[in-house]
């Protein structure tokens, strides 16, 4: 008989279902899971934009004004900054005021229940999703220490937050067995070997709907991140829309695609090319994973699936139609 | 007594005896080459065959072309029986064309066999159209997908 000695928790943070899995447990495991918990718990505080009182709602709500802030929302400012020049602003913390003028101001729970379009917001949403180019300046934040500048626009930093919020769990988990997951729903650490050895089996789920994963992936000491339009889509005065924005016309981007997988060392970085990556296109998505030589699956609207080259090697399994 | 003139007649008339027969014997012959009925149908001159002869090497040349098509066909039913045996133990195919797809194989390896095998996949085919199934997805510890952010 086999007994089980993995330490698993489950909580729910950020919106999401979080889990943290250690396999065959070191000594001081138990205390290292509590460390990832309390860095998450960090994020997920300080960095929400649906708590008036975090630290990101009042400084967004003064944008031009200089803020002494906790350390982890400085990171990630300064983070999403490296990102967003990274990307050449493609990555742009900025359109969580699109979101915002698309009812996406709370969480996404209360968009679907509520009657979304009928508020009265500053933003035409018809002349903004027509999609022309939006001349839009670089974004330049300023931080110094604990103490930023948002450079005039309120910031959305609730995808990379949760890459970060990841990436300093798995800081904390460094030591605590042989194998660590954590899963914070779309973005994903797995560390060792994984339960069997020979690497975690990650199911790539399909966009569409299927209950058939579209991929299984073999992954060891990588992050695993996923931008998709599977679920936080709704309709804003009849306007079909969704959560991932293109910040060159500020409307829904990545025409084509409905997901987006990218394997990374970094779990933050997984998620900045996750969505990057997806807002490029199903045109155009190829060219530019090879171009950065980044691990990455895709799936079209149509059920296409693309692979780079770079993420062949991690692919155990690939569904066939 | 015989007369000399009368013997010296009976010589010339036996004299000319093996004349006129050499004569008709010529006219014979030339009437042969000349006769189209009476020469070989082959231009080459070098075949003798008869019509019976040659039906008879025709039909030898038909059953040679059948042996080899009867042993191509049992070659492909033997792989046919393999494959419709790897779906049934796969779980694709029905217990009837795994049990006779498996009792093909063990037959494998004779003419006998390849008989066998073809029946058998002709048997399994009735029953269930042989489809070679896609591998099951591998067991997965955790799913990467969309997500609710905050």
């Amino acid at each position: 008989m086999t007994v089980s000695t993995d330490l698993a928790v489950t909580f729910t943070s950020m919106a999401s279902d979080i889990e943290i899995r250690v396999v065959d447990p070191a000594r001081g495991a138990q205390e290292a899971v509590d460390r990832a918990v309390a860095e998450i718990d960090a994020i997920a505080t300080h960095l929400t934009r649906f708590d008036p009182e975090s630290a990101l709602s009042k400084a967004n709500r003064a944008p031009d004004a200089w803020h002494e802030v906790p350390a982890v929302l400085a990171d990630a400012i300064s983070a999403a900054h490296s990102a967003h020049r990274v990307t050449q602003g493609l990555f742009d913390p900025r359109v969580g005021s699109t979101l915002a003028a698309w009812g996406y101001d709370k969480s996404f729970e209360r968009i679907q229940t509520e009657a979304v379009g009928t508020t009265s917001w500053d933003i035409d949403i018809h002349r903004t999703l027509r999609g022309a180019p939006v001349a839009r300046a670089t974004w330049k934040p300023t931080i110094t220490g604990t103490v930023i500048h948002l450079g005039g626009s309120p910031i959305d930093l609730g995808g990379i937050g949760k890459g970060l919020a990841v990436r300093h769990a798995a800081a904390a988990l460094a030591d605590a067995g042989r194998s660590v997951l954590v899963d914070a729903g779309g973005d994903e650490w797995l560390a060792g070997p994984g339960p069997d050895g020979d690497g975690w089996k990650v199911g790539v789920e399909d966009p569409l709907g299927r209950d058939e994963h579209v991929l299984v992936l073999a992954v060891t000491d990588l992050g695993v991140a996923t931008s998709s339009i599977a679920r936080q889509r709704w309709t804003v005065r009849g306007v079909p829309v969704h959560h991932l924005v293109d910040p060159r016309t500020q409307t829904p981007g990545g025409a084509g695609l409905a997901a987006v997988t990218v394997l990374h060392p970094d779990p933050a970085w997984a998620e900045v090319w996750s969505k990057t990556l997806y807002l490029t296109g199903a045109a155009d998505i190829a060219a530019s994973a090879a171009a950065r030589d980044l691990a990455a699956a895709w799936v079209t609207v149509d059920g296409e699936i693309g692979l780079s080259a770079a993420i062949r090697p991690f692919v155990l399994w690939q569904v066939t139609r | 007594m015989t007369d000399p003139t009368t013997a010296a007649r009976r010589v010339a008339a036996l004299t000319l005896i093996p004349t006129s027969v050499a004569v008709f014997g010529a006219g014979l012959a030339w009437a042969n080459s000349h006769d189209p009925y009476a020469s070989s149908s082959s231009k080459s001159g070098t075949s003798s065959q008869t019509p019976d002869d040659q039906l008879a090497a025709a039909q030898a040349k038909v059953d040679d072309a059948q042996a080899k098509l009867a042993k191509l066909q049992a070659e492909v039913d033997g792989r046919n029986a393999d494959q419709a045996n790897q779906s049934a133990a796969a779980g694709g195919a029905s217990s009837a064309a795994q049990s006779a797809a498996g009792a093909a194989t063990t037959a494998a390896g004779t003419k006998a066999t390849a008989q066998a095998k073809a029946a058998a996949v002709a048997k399994a085919t009735v029953a269930a159209p042989v489809v070679v199934a896609a591998p099951p997805a591998p067991k997965v510890q955790t799913v990467t997908k969309a997500s609710t952010k905050p």
